[in-house]
């Protein structure tokens, strides 16, 4: 067989013509798929909406005070501006801290911090105020209580003094020196001047360490300077 | 793309494509639909044409190729019954029908790239470029893929050859 016989006998085979239904049914192709593909992607959109808003009623009721903690934008109360002062053990002033912060759930939250580099001190600020109540150690209820006994109920209480026109309670945290394991741990005096009417924030503070022949140093003292009531 | 546009599309190139879609598949069913979604690929966003790079008949046979072939992958059958031949005279029916069967036949036992090579070939007259850009190979494997499917329909369809005329 040549190529020109081949190719006769190729010929005989023909293809049926498409039917004519198939433009109509291109044309309705046409017509549905881009309003389908618009309403595939609004219909996704609102799914992953309606799945994403389940989602968060779902852990809103399984965890509802951290939500609410996290959710909710934090209140401050009020501001209390304090210096703080740390020293060398000769004597010499180490460093100095300006700070802003309040006292939320018995946790400090820092709003500011000098010196400081600010991007940092924001970040401290934002995951301090987010995160600390999922991580503060403090149980809240016995903050609460804590506050509500005028700020008495922990430490030795030595007497009661007014700072920047408000009531503290001056308590004392004595820790003697200790081993823990092969280090001997310094015993260490905390003074500390809280107001209840401060969620026991201490306007006043004072922490001595323990020198080898029993007399105390002092570590570091802070001190209120201003206090900004519902800022 | 407008419809006007799209349709005017599908009016060019539909039937070569379905032509095509058919000997490859031996089905109108199959080739229809195949047709279909070459088209509405088109819509899809995203899809890869790029009328600098490539001729739209070349990427619209491109696209038939490629929904045969996927097709064939995700069938466990080869190929489907042939369609039914019934628009042909009595008188004409038995050796038209037999012919056309051993046609289809042979031109189905090729390798698949010998057989699109043909299809696209012969029935479709393509150019070798043309048909070298549709199977992304070179022209010289468009030619080396032809030369062994023609010789494989001569010895398979040899019976079907028309009779030598006798010298008188």
């Amino acid at each position: 067989m040549n190529d020109s016989e081949l190719d006769n006998v190729l010929n005989t085979w023909k293809a049926p013509a498409p039917p004519l239904y198939l433009r109509a049914s291109i044309r309705a192709g046409y017509a549905t798929l881009t309003p389908k593909a618009r309403r595939r992607f609004r219909l996704s959109f609102w799914a992953i909406a309606l799945v994403s808003a389940a989602f968060l009623v779902a852990v809103t009721a399984a965890f509802s005070k951290t939500v609410n903690l996290l959710a909710r934008p934090a209140k401050i109360p009020y501001i209390v501006e304090t210096h703080t002062n740390t020293y060398n053990r000769d004597g010499s002033l180490h460093r100095e801290i300006q700070m802003s912060s309040y006292i939320r759930n018995g946790r400090e939250i820092i709003l500011s911090r000098t010196p400081g580099n600010p991007l940092v001190t924001f970040a401290i600020r934002n995951l301090n105020a987010a995160l600390s109540p999922l991580f503060s150690r403090v149980d809240p209820h016995r903050w609460a209580e804590f506050v509500a006994s005028g700020c008495s109920n922990d430490g030795t209480v030595v007497g009661h003094e007014t700072v920047l026109g408000y009531r503290t309670t001056v308590t004392e945290h004595l820790s003697p020196s200790h081993d823990v394991g092969d280090v001997l741990h310094d015993g260490r005096i905390i003074t500390l001047w809280q107001a209840p009417d401060l969620g026991c924030f201490d306007l006043k503070m004072v922490h001595e360490q323990q020198n080898s022949d029993g007399t105390y140093r002092l570590v570091e003292e802070r001190h209120a300077f201003k206090v900004i009531v519902n800022p | 793309m407008r419809e006007r546009a799209f349709l005017q599309l599908f009016d060019d190139h539909h039937a070569a494509l379905f032509r095509f879609a058919y000997r490859l598949t031996n089905s109108s069913a199959e080739a229809e639909d195949i047709v279909q979604e070459c088209f509405l690929e088109i819509l899809r966003p995203g899809n890869a044409y790029d009328r600098r790079r490539t001729r739209i008949r070349t990427y619209l046979y491109g696209v038939v190729r490629n929904q045969w072939l996927k097709r064939r992958r995700n069938s466990s059958i080869t190929d489907p019954a042939p369609d039914p031949i019934d628009d042909r005279s009595p008188e004409s029916d038995l050796l038209a029908s037999e012919a056309q069967d051993a046609i289809v036949q042979a031109i189905g036992r090729l390798p698949d790239p010998q057989r699109e090579a043909l299809i696209l070939a012969h029935y479709e007259q393509l150019p070798l470029a043309e048909i070298a850009a549709i199977l992304e190979i070179e022209v010289g494997a468009v030619k080396s893929r032809l030369e062994r499917a023609r010789a494989r329909l001569r010895e398979s369809l040899a019976a079907y050859a028309p009779p030598q005329r006798s010298a008188k």
